[in-house]
């Protein structure tokens, strides 16, 4: 009798999935956002792309009306939380939260989706990044690091977060303007690149203000040169790349940057109304304090002004890998140009 | 205010220590429940505490660290589930107890050895980081391979039938822990396409089904078999046992420290390095490894918890991250606008002291909340198995869910809960497959880093020779090996027995 | 060596070998990619070509020549003591209902109706009765864990 019941019961179970299966509704939503919306971050909590989006998260709520959650899927440089906002719905209430490194998939073979096939919502701001070694080290400027590589192709060392990643892009850079090549080291994360050069386990590595400033005002690194057009103001006595090397203005400005994504495809409104949102959160001075922080040079960039961003700097990191031979098909081939 | 003065900061404020207290009583039950890890915990209370002021959001994280590393021992003495990968060690000898009907015993050795060794890390990062700091910088590639091979060595103390088996499960767990994404090539490997592949395999997830549903599955069988009674009376550890058990715990507490303080690794890899060491160290333990041996639950236990206070101290002196909660605790001080690193000292003095200080509190509550309560939780697993297992079950599906939100993770887990039952219906040792798991990452991607660094094997190798570091570890991993040998054991019951004739 | 001959064990024992050369196969693929040893294809090839050897000796040198072997070469009785081995009245059971579980959440019946309805299930099940005391262990875990998981951690769950 007690094994009848609990047959019947999975019978019951059974039925109840079957009738389940139709049930899904669809909430019509006139005005947007009509629920709480998710953000994908790309990358993982604690990291530099998260704690830029959290708070200009909990500030654009305010605005919107209604929660973001924000959710971290973090791998393959991106490309895990890029593969999983492209599978949802184009409706505006999944966001990408991301860095860079999606504008480099499709060249790099690591996937198919760049940011074409999503349009900008918001794009929050970039960094400027520099040579840095250790305390100790030989070098005192960036043309002595540079003539030591010509002289010994392959043998100074560097650190990269892998390919695709920010030292890694950099290295073709270099490679295109003076031809020099390194030997590359590949670590987890821009922290461990730096601690590797710290701890004397290799020569030199390319960080972004942020991450290595603390290091430098202890002393512990020097900065050689930084990737920027103009001085920047908390390291005014490092010499800029473009004095030694004017070729490189063809790529500046150039860096890492930040910015929220939707599907392609997603409707205008939404779009509108999540810009606004960011923009006027963006506009917060305890955000702008953080940015300041964080030495991230405010964008705030939205609709065709992001994207001729987007488009520039794709053009430039192409250019620059096809020179070097880290791709081979040129921006042309690419249809980049 | 003075630095030194901040030491006492939470005294001034109520508010602190209840926050402290809160913090370390939430830890223990996310760290207790599978799937639920520190890290998730951490970072969920970013956003929740970007309004409030620095001081109280600090102090709450540290205190659910804590608690969480603690708190993953629970479920693994009572579940043989680990709440975290940090009690994965603990699990070994923890859950055989718990089936003798000791759980209350171990439960109280685990708490008591926590809070040594948490203050050991304490007292680690207020007195000695700057020394730490430079031992950790100097650990190049080839010593986390060397560490990490090290911890490998456990399969040999785990297999079952033969080391063969524990050989072949534990290749497969390294395998399984290259499936995704390389992260230094970007090429994509054994994914055949899947997109959630390329992300890797989680280890949370293969741990919770490995462990946590290969284990219910099995003991379905054994429902007949009354569930064992547990003895509640020896909760607390006598005094002399504290004492007995002494020198493994401090051993235990520094290995943790360092191990916590070399950004990449943290608690749990301490944990498995220092049961290993006390497998092969102790002589003649009262019961032996794996069947319910005491000093396997000091060991672990001792060392994750002074890993946090080794964690933090990269953290706090480089604004490098020992482990990942600190990886999102440093998240939340830039937020609120400090900067850990170099000029921490210097610029912001009292946040070191607050985190000293409100470490040290959390050991306090942890001894307070970890010995009460525990009759509780012994009574949990003398409910009939027929209702215990579903809820196993479920608590799984929860936990796994909870890592990522995907519900992808919920059918691995359940792929693995089955892999993991037959694995133990043909005794193919589980245990090894975790390990390969958790450790993949760090054997391999050093492996490559040391030998790029080198330019060829050869000269890798030639590497080891130079470094004193390396040297050291190599020796241990050496002498560890040797104490193995048959010819070893002879040599020492002749020199056993001719020290007996002596007396 | 053991005295428990399980059944099918060298079956089981073939499965992993298989697997591990199709491993094999796939790091010889990623290898020859990139064949240096510091490749992406280097460790996996190092690691299926222990498995293989490793399951390759367990084969050959762990043989048990024992009495139930020879009557086991009738297919028939080989599936049967597999079965009978392997998949336990029970722990089938179980096992489908945990799938009819994962079915619920996946087509969104909710993750409170499901995990009730797979615990009531399973309990009376397996305790062959007792509902009602069922009912109320089922009620007290779902309470727990609705209460630690959503309200205080607002974790989402499934």
């Amino acid at each position: 009798m007690k094994r009848l019941i609990s047959l019947l019961l999975v019978l019951c179970m059974t039925v109840t999935v079957l009738i389940g299966c139709d049930n899904k509704e669809n909430n019509s939503e006139s005005i947007f956002p009509a629920r709480d919306i998710t953000g994908i971050v790309q990358w993982g909590a604690g990291g530099g792309t998260d704690s830029l989006m959290r708070p200009l998260s909990s500030l654009a709520e305010k605005i919107l009306g209604k929660s973001i959650v924000i959710q971290n899927k973090p791998g393959a440089t991106g490309a895990i939380a890029t593969q999983y906002v492209y599978e949802q719905d184009a409706d505006g209430y999944t966001l990408l939260m991301g860095a860079e490194n999606p504008q480099l998939y499709s060249m790099l073979g690591i996937s198919e989706l760049t940011y074409e096939d999503f349009e900008p919502v918001f794009i929050i701001g970039d960094e400027k990044v520099g040579i840095i070694v250790g305390k100790d080290s030989k070098y005192n400027s960036f043309t002595e690091l540079i003539e030591d590589a010509l002289a010994n192709p392959g043998t100074i060392s560097m650190t990269t977060t892998g390919t695709g990643g920010m030292p890694w892009s950099v290295s073709s850079f270099i490679k295109a303007i003076t031809g020099a090549t390194f030997k590359q080291i590949p670590f987890d994360s821009d922290a461990a690149c730096l601690t590797a050069v710290l701890g004397g386990h290799a020569d030199f590595t390319v960080a972004k203000v942020q991450s290595a400033i603390q290091s430098y005002k202890a002393g512990e690194i020097k900065f050689l040169t930084l990737l920027s057009l103009e001085e920047v103001d908390v390291l005014p006595e490092v010499p800029l790349v473009i004095e030694e090397y004017p070729e490189f203005k063809e790529y500046l400005p150039w860096g890492p940057f930040y910015g929220i994504f939707v599907k392609d495809g997603t409707s205008l409104e939404a779009i509108d109304v999540l810009s606004n949102a960011f923009i006027e959160a963006f506009k917060d001075e305890s955000y702008q304090e953080l940015l300041r922080g964080f030495n991230v040079t405010p964008l705030g960039l939205t609709g065709e002004e992001a994207k001729a961003y987007l488009l520039d700097w794709k053009r430039n990191t192409a250019d620059a890998f096809y020179k070097s031979g880290a791709i081979d098909k040129s921006p042309e081939e690419l249809g980049i140009k | 205010m003075n630095g030194l003065a901040y030491l006492f900061l939470p005294f001034q404020q109520p508010l602190l220590i209840v926050l402290v207290a809160i913090g370390v009583f939430a830890g223990i039950y996310i760290g207790a429940i599978p799937g639920l890890s520190g890290t998730m915990a951490v970072s969920l209370l970013v956003p929740f505490t970007f309004g409030w002021e620095t001081n109280p959001a600090i102090v709450l994280m540290i205190g659910i660290f804590s608690g969480v590393v603690y708190g993953g021992s629970r479920s693994a003495i009572l579940l043989n589930i680990p709440g975290a990968p940090a009690a994965v060690a603990t699990s070994f000898d923890g859950y055989p107890l718990a089936k003798k009907g000791l759980a209350g015993e171990a439960i109280g050795i685990a708490t008591v050895q926590s809070v040594f060794g948490g203050i050991i890390g304490v007292i680690a990062l207020a007195f000695f980081a700057p020394v730490v700091t430079k031992v950790a910088l100097k650990f190049a590639p080839r010593d986390y391979l060397l560490l990490s091979f090290m911890g490998m060595m456990l399969v040999g103390s785990l297999g079952s039938k033969s080391i063969s088996r524990g050989l072949v499960t534990a290749a497969m767990g390294v395998l399984l822990g290259t499936v995704g994404m390389d992260p230094i090539s970007a090429q994509h490997r054994f994914t055949f396409g899947n997109t959630y592949l390329l992300s890797g395999i989680d280890y949370v997830t293969a741990m919770i089904g490995l462990f946590g549903v290969s284990e219910a599955l099995v003991q379905i069988k054994d429902l007949s078999i009354e569930p064992v009674k547990q003895k509640a009376d020896r909760i607390v550890p006598s005094f002399s046992s504290i004492k007995k058990y002494l020198p493994l715990t401090i051993r235990s507490s520094i290995v943790g420290v360092i191990v916590g303080a070399l950004p990449g690794a943290g608690g749990d890899i301490a944990a498995l390095l220092t049961y290993d060491q006390a497998k092969r160290t102790v002589k003649n333990p009262e019961v032996p490894f794996g069947e319910g041996a005491v000093e396997g639950v000091v060991a672990p236990e001792s060392a994750n918890n002074a890993a946090i206070g080794g964690a933090f101290i990269p953290m706090l002196t480089m604004g490098i991250p020992g482990d990942s909660v600190t990886a999102v605790m440093l998240g939340a001080l830039f937020i609120h606008g400090l900067h850990p690193g170099p000029m921490l000292m210097v610029e912001t003095p009292h946040l070191f002291y607050l985190i000293v200080s409100s470490l040290a509190l959390s050991n306090i509550f942890l001894l307070i909340f970890g010995l009460t309560g525990i009759k509780v939780f012994t009574k949990l697993i003398e409910i009939p198995k027929g209702r215990l297992l579903p809820i196993i079950i479920m608590l799984s599906v929860v936990g796994s869910y909870a890592v990522n939100n995907n519900l992808y993770d919920v059918f691995w887990m359940v792929a693995f809960g089955i892999i993991g039952y037959l694995f133990k219906q043909y005794d193919y040792p589980v245990g090894p497959m975790v390990l390969g798991i958790i450790l993949a990452d760090i054997i391999e991607t050093n492996y490559r880093r040391s030998v790029i660094s080198a330019g060829s094997i050869l000269k890798f190798i030639g590497g080891i020779f130079t470094s004193p570091l390396s040297m050291f570890l190599l020796s241990i991993i050496i002498f560890s090996l040797l104490v193995q040998t048959e010819w070893y054991k002879r040599w020492r019951s002749k020199r056993d027995l001719k020290r007996y004739k002596q007396d | 060596m053991s005295e428990n001959h399980k059944p099918s064990e060298k079956g089981f024992s073939a499965i992993l070998l298989i697997i591990g050369i199709l491993a094999l196969i796939e790091s010889v693929k990623m290898f020859k990619k990139e064949p240096t040893s510091s490749s992406f294809g280097a460790l996996p090839l190092f690691l299926s070509s222990i498995v293989v050897i490793f399951m390759l000796k367990i084969l050959i040198f762990e043989n048990k020549k024992s009495d139930q072997v020879k009557k086991l070469y009738n297919l028939k009785d080989l599936v049967d003591s597999v079965v009978r081995y392997i998949l336990h009245k029970d722990i089938v059971m179980v096992f489908l209902l945990l799938i009819v579980y994962c079915f619920m959440l996946v087509f969104g019946l909710g993750f409170e109706f499901s995990s009730t309805i797979f615990l009531i299930t399973s309990m009376t099940y397996l305790m062959k009765g007792q509902i009602i005391k069922n009912a109320i262990y089922t009620g007290l875990a779902m309470a727990f864990i609705l209460i630690v998981f959503k309200t205080i951690f607002q974790v989402i769950l499934p």
